[in-house]
């Protein structure tokens, strides 16, 4: 039991007990029991309680009319707000609306973005995908990669670049749709014009080398020449009878030179390759393939680096094969069938590996 | 007065609220209506703000009332909810009168007396201006503990939890307070005494 007798009249007013009775009535005998028995804090208590009721009345700033009002207010409004909400004050129809706007936008620019992403790759493929069955091969990798034709003819290709061509060439025409860059070695047929659809230039050869640089990105198409001669023309202007027509016709352009396709105004330039070298061409269109007394390997070597393939054969049995030979710009399998002539050899085309089996030179 | 509706009548006007029973919002403000606006005047002398607030407070109350499971009508709860709603909105407004006090604590006056004599009785009674003058002259952070203790007739550890301090501190400002309080009721009863002579 707390002894009250030594609190002060502060003391007394802060002490919840004695609020609780003052206030609210509250422990009424136990304070009425005490003060009979202190008599002589009769003054105490009336002070602490003063203290007390007149903090509290204190406090009070508000008339009841005032709260009348406020509360009348408060369930006017209340009521105002529970009534139904308009349809598109609804929070979810706010949502669903946005919803549907942002969804709308993001299918135009998407549509949008497809649009502009059809490549002049992907519309020519497309167009002969009506015409004849096509394959399409993709470099994915970071070296180069070498396809070979149903012509025989061979395609480098550098790291992203696609090429797609006909399962079998039409009767009258060889026709292929290239994006980005490649080395072709075409098989020499002056009756089946071979034609490369490259963002927006047609190179048109009957049987020879050249690069062909037409990357989806760069707004310029180049054409280079290694042997022979190719004639080139804008895909827009290209006639039918410059397309069908033995004769070289359009643009010619001969060993060391090259045309530069500008896409944006459709013109075409046509420059000599200066030095060759600095063009950074990748090594096959750069190599003679003269081999003198060369081992086989080294020849293996340098064609699978060229081309991209993998040459597999018995290396202790045909190991110390030598070879003597100049090679130029046939394709690879026509290299493949003169080496193999030489070395009595023969080969087979297994997974895009070619395989090569012999008796050996010894 | 704090009315003492029984635990059925409590229950009952509860479950009206919920089910959106307008009236049952104005009977359960109505009975916090004064304690609150009491309070939050201690912050700013601007009346419609306070009134504002305690609105804003009771219209949240309603709006919330599908997701409330407990009932937010227990006073505690909403001088805290209130003061916090007050302070935004002054800020934003920028209509606190005097802000600055409200964390700073005036020093005490160091000549305080143990006179007690200072309550005398009738004298204080009847002079209510008087002693409204002198809680106002106290920092807002001393009036609004006085009022929690005196008004509200809360306990220290009530007190603490609103006003996030520990008891030790809710008892010490509690006495500074009141000792500030009695101070400021020595000049006011001063000033008083030179008008009359």
């Amino acid at each position: 039991m707390i002894d009250y007798t030594t609190y002060t009249p502060e003391a007394l007013a802060l002490d919840d007990s004695f609020r609780g009775w003052v206030l609210e009535g509250k422990e009424h005998h136990f304070w009425k029991n005490w003060i009979e028995n202190n008599p002589a804090k009769t003054a105490t208590v009336k002070q602490a309680q003063a203290l007390v009721l007149s903090l509290y009345q204190a406090q009070d700033e508000i008339l009841e009319e005032e709260i009348d009002e406020a509360i009348h207010q408060l369930v006017q409004i209340a009521d105002k707000r529970s009534m139904i909400i308009p349809l598109w004050q609804q929070t979810w129809f706010k949502i669903g609306v946005a919803a549907i706007a942002l969804f709308m936008i993001g299918w135009l620019l998407y549509y949008e973005k497809q649009k502009i992403h059809i490549t002049p790759y992907q519309q020519v493929v497309g167009q002969f995908k009506d015409e004849v069955k096509l394959l399409e091969f993709t470099n994915t990798t970071s070296f180069p990669q070498s396809v070979t034709l149903s012509d025989g003819s061979s395609v480098v290709l550098q790291p992203e670049t696609s090429i797609s061509y006909p399962t079998t060439f039409l009767a009258d025409k060889r026709e292929v749709v290239l994006s980005g860059e490649a080395f072709f070695e075409v098989s020499k047929n002056p009756n089946k014009p071979f034609f490369v659809f490259a963002n927006g230039l047609i190179t048109k050869v009957i049987g020879t080398s050249f690069t062909v640089r037409a990357y989806d990105k760069d707004q310029e198409v180049k054409v280079i020449v290694k042997t022979g001669k190719v004639s080139v023309f804008a895909q827009e202007t290209a006639s039918q009878d410059q397309k069908s027509s033995r004769e070289l016709t359009g643009l010619v352009l001969t060993p060391n030179q090259q045309v530069t396709y500008s896409r944006a105004d459709n013109r075409l330039v046509r420059s000599l390759v200066e030095k060759p070298q600095l063009l950074a061409l990748p090594e096959i269109q750069q190599q003679s393939f003269e081999f003198r007394q060369a081992p086989v390997s080294d020849v293996f070597d340098v064609l699978e680096k060229a081309y991209g393939v993998k040459i597999v054969y018995d290396e202790d049995l045909m190991g110390g094969c030598e070879l003597t030979a100049t090679l130029s710009d046939e394709p690879l399998l026509e290299k493949m069938e003169l080496i193999c002539k030489v070395l009595e050899a023969q080969y087979e085309l297994i997974d895009a590996q070619i395989v090569v089996t012999g008796k050996g030179c010894k | 007065m704090k009315d003492n509706l029984s635990h059925i009548e409590e229950e009952r006007l509860w479950e009206r609220f919920k089910e959106g029973d307008s009236e049952a919002l104005g009977l359960l403000s109505r009975r916090h209506y004064r304690a609150l606006f009491n309070y939050a005047i201690k912050f700013t002398k601007d009346r419609e703000v306070v009134k504002d607030c305690i609105q804003d407070l009771f219209l949240e109350l309603w709006e919330r009332r599908d997701y409330l499971t407990q009932t937010p009508f227990v006073r505690i709860y909403l001088i805290k909810a209130l003061r916090n709603n007050l302070f935004r909105k002054i800020r934003q407004e920028r209509k606190f009168t005097d802000a600055e006090d409200l964390d700073t604590e005036i020093p005490l006056s160091d000549h305080i007396s143990a006179e007690s004599s200072w309550i005398e009785s009738e004298l204080f009674l009847e002079n209510e201006e008087k002693i409204k003058t002198a809680l106002s002259k106290l920092p807002k952070r001393q009036q609004e503990i006085i009022f929690l203790k005196f008004y509200e007739n809360l306990s220290n550890d009530q007190i603490s939890e609103i006003l996030d301090m520990n008891r030790q501190s809710v008892a010490n400002l509690l006495h500074r307070a009141l000792t500030s309080l009695k101070t400021n009721w020595f000049s006011v009863a001063k000033l008083l005494l030179l008008f009359w002579k």
